[in-house]
């Protein structure tokens, strides 16, 4: 079975090298700047400065998103294995299925009306 | 040749996974942290792999690394300059101790492993062709491990409540919010 | 009979060559198409038809100065281009392009790689690509880098999994995550694009999404965000984030034509597999470029209800209405 990614191994090797080798050619091949000058080191900014970004906060939604699609991977990776052998265990794999989906059918509402798809 | 490339693989992922540990608690800024921890994520799936169990290999980075990991940064922007404050206090008798107990704990593990198993190591491990298939794993959702698959849903549906109960604002803080925005 | 070694060897340095190459011409491709649907004529100038317009390119990006942004985190500025690129790239290896020859008694495959999980594993590892942006937009220090970095990351979980939601029908079709078996199923019968229409659809849509391509371009929408999460890099270390977003779009619509469009088959002369896969192929890629220069693109707010309220429900209710078929029939 390990045999199966052999040519996994040797395809993500090359496609490791390739990139590595572009990052490499980025420092070798650089034109070296005429003159340096302070101002083109510091990051873009465009209006006024409001200090260094690390220090400021984001919106919670991002937090909220994130956790909702931890529950929905979860949910697909319980799934993919399921929807496999679905056919093959008949009514009795159905209903659980469905029993599956059902309960998070029932978080998913609860999400919906609790407005925390609504991004703020 | 195969097993030489097997071994070399299983002795960089397991360096891996072991180095990036240490690098999770010993880094002082969380989202440096975090990253190591994605390597040592990213390294256990390779372990995992190399016992055959591939679709387990590939659920741990879809979930762990790819959902988890993802919240763990998200709050760690959320928190800001906030969230780096270093750990101040120096090597005490108190972790000397831990270490010293977690050492001894492994050490037994390892000898009530060794008593316990005797010769039986010596044996290869008969590894079926559907073993760790994503088929067998689903066979055994539906029939042997039927409740803990059913209590899983209902866990994500607790998870849910829980997480938009702290990511949402209470009816009384949007209120607050509203008069904040009319006064002037 | 299983492939020697050193077949898969050379196919491998093979397909990855091809996949670079169709990287070089597809931005070529699009720059065309997009100027003869604006009535202009797009690049024509370096050698015919602006045919080395991806030579130029890539020269230019080289030659370009090596640049560091004055409070980066260097280490991860640099390693973050080659995380996206290179899960970019690794994950075309699971795509079937042909049935499998026999070549001077050799066997020889119709894909690089054949492993059980090979759907779930695209997944997998394209999730891990995620990093390289929001680690791109941290390392880089700049507010609109990390605003980019942090909107990108949550547009592309929010669509992953209508994504792989929408895969669940065909999954639950072909009793298989393995992609040679999903394109077996599909051999002189119906593709599953016809039971599975709706899969296709949210498939196409979550997937615009996923690649970050207009109606979907949130990531760098230039008038909010200057450029996203790439907004500080230059040089070839820009050129790779382009690269793995054209990476992914070319495994996205091969993954499609895999999935729903019956792979390397077709209703006649079935030996001609890669070719009927590379016609595919062109013509998804197509349909990508048609409804980049077509459709304006979604307000933030828009996007994030779109995929959670619609293609989400949606989704879900294929899946479940495909189990129920596949069971009853």
């Amino acid at each position: 079975m390990l045999g199966d990614y052999f040519p996994f191994l040797v395809y993500a090797f090359l496609a490791a090298v390739i990139p590595a080798s572009m990052i490499a050619f980025s420092f070798i091949f650089a034109t070296p700047p005429q003159k340096r000058v302070k101002a083109r080191f510091l990051p873009f900014e465009s209006g006024v400065s409001e200090g260094a970004p690390k220090q400021q906060r984001f919106t919670v939604s991002f937090y909220l998103t994130a956790m909702l699609f931890i529950l929905f991977d979860i949910e697909i990776v319980f799934l993919y294995p399921l929807a496999i052998v679905l056919d093959a265990l008949g009514w009795f794999g159905l209903v659980e299925f469905l029993v599956f989906v059902a309960i998070l059918g029932v978080a998913y509402v609860y999400i919906w009306r609790k407005g925390a798809l609504e991004w703020k | 040749m195969g097993n030489v490339l097997v071994w070399a693989i299983w002795i960089g992922a397991a360096a891996a996974c072991l180095g990036s540990g240490i690098a999770v608690v010993s880094f002082a800024n969380p989202f440096f942290s975090a990253l190591a921890l994605i390597g040592n994520l990213a390294s256990l799936a390779v372990l995992f792999l190399l016992a055959s169990a591939e679709f387990v290999a590939a659920a741990q980075v879809l979930v762990y690394a790819g959902a988890v990991m993802v919240m763990f940064l998200f709050v760690i922007a959320y928190l800001g300059g906030r969230a780096d404050t270093p750990f101040e206090g120096g090597p005490s008798w108190v972790s000397f101790g831990a270490v010293l107990a977690a050492t001894a704990l492994l050490v037994e593990i390892v000898v009530a492993i060794g008593l316990k198993a005797g010769d039986l190591l010596a044996d290869e491990a008969e590894v079926g062709a559907a073993f760790g298939s994503p088929a067998e794993i689903g066979r055994f959702f539906l029939t042997d491990h039927l409740l803990a698959f059913e209590i899983t849903s209902i866990v994500l549906l607790i998870a849910a409540v829980g997480g938009v109960i702290l990511g949402t604002k209470t009816r009384a803080e949007e209120q607050l919010d509203r008069l904040d925005k009319a006064a002037p | 009979m299983t492939e020697p070694w050193w077949i898969s060897v050379i196919k491998a340095l093979i397909i990855i060559n091809l996949v670079l190459v169709g990287f070089a011409y597809l931005t070529l491709a699009e720059r065309k198409v997009m100027g003869r649907m604006q009535l202009r004529y797009g690049p024509n100038r370096a050698g015919p038809f602006g045919l080395l317009q991806p030579a130029a390119d890539l020269m230019k990006l080289i030659r370009k100065e090596s640049f560091f942004p004055a409070s980066a985190v260097d280490v991860l500025y640099i390693a973050s281009p080659f995380v996206a690129a290179f899960t970019a790239l690794s994950t075309f290896s699971v795509i079937p392009f042909g049935p499998g020859w026999e070549i001077f008694g050799y066997q020889v495959d119709g894909q690089v790689v054949d492993v059980p999980i090979s759907l779930i594993l695209i997944f997998a590892i394209g999730s891990i690509g995620t990093f390289g942006f929001i680690v791109a937009g941290w390392a880089s220090d700049s507010k609109f880098a990390l605003l980019g970095a942090m909107r990108t990351c949550a547009q592309l979980v929010s669509y992953e999994v209508s994504l792989a939601l929408s895969v669940l029908g065909v999954v639950l079709m072909a009793q298989s995550l393995s992609l040679t078996e999903i394109v077996a199923g599909q051999d002189g019968t119906w593709w599953y694009v016809v039971p599975q229409f709706v899969g296709f659809v949210v498939f196409l849509l979550a997937g615009t999404a996923e690649t970050a391509r207009a109606p979907f371009d949130l990531p760098e929408a230039e008038q909010e965000l200057v450029a996203g999460y790439h907004t500080e890099y230059g040089g070839m270390r820009f050129g790779l984030f382009t690269m793995s977003e054209y990476i992914n779009l070319i495994t996205l619509s091969g993954l499609a034509v895999t999935l729903f469009l019956g792979g390397w088959h077709f209703f006649f002369l079935d030996g001609l597999g890669p070719i009927w896969f590379l016609v595919k192929l062109l013509a998804l890629l197509f349909l990508f470029i048609w409804i980049r220069t077509t459709l304006p693109r979604l307000r933030y707010d828009q996007l994030m209800r779109f995929g959670w309220k619609v293609l989400l429900p949606v989704a879900t209710l294929n899946a479940v209405v495909t189990a129920i078929l596949v069971v009853a029939l």
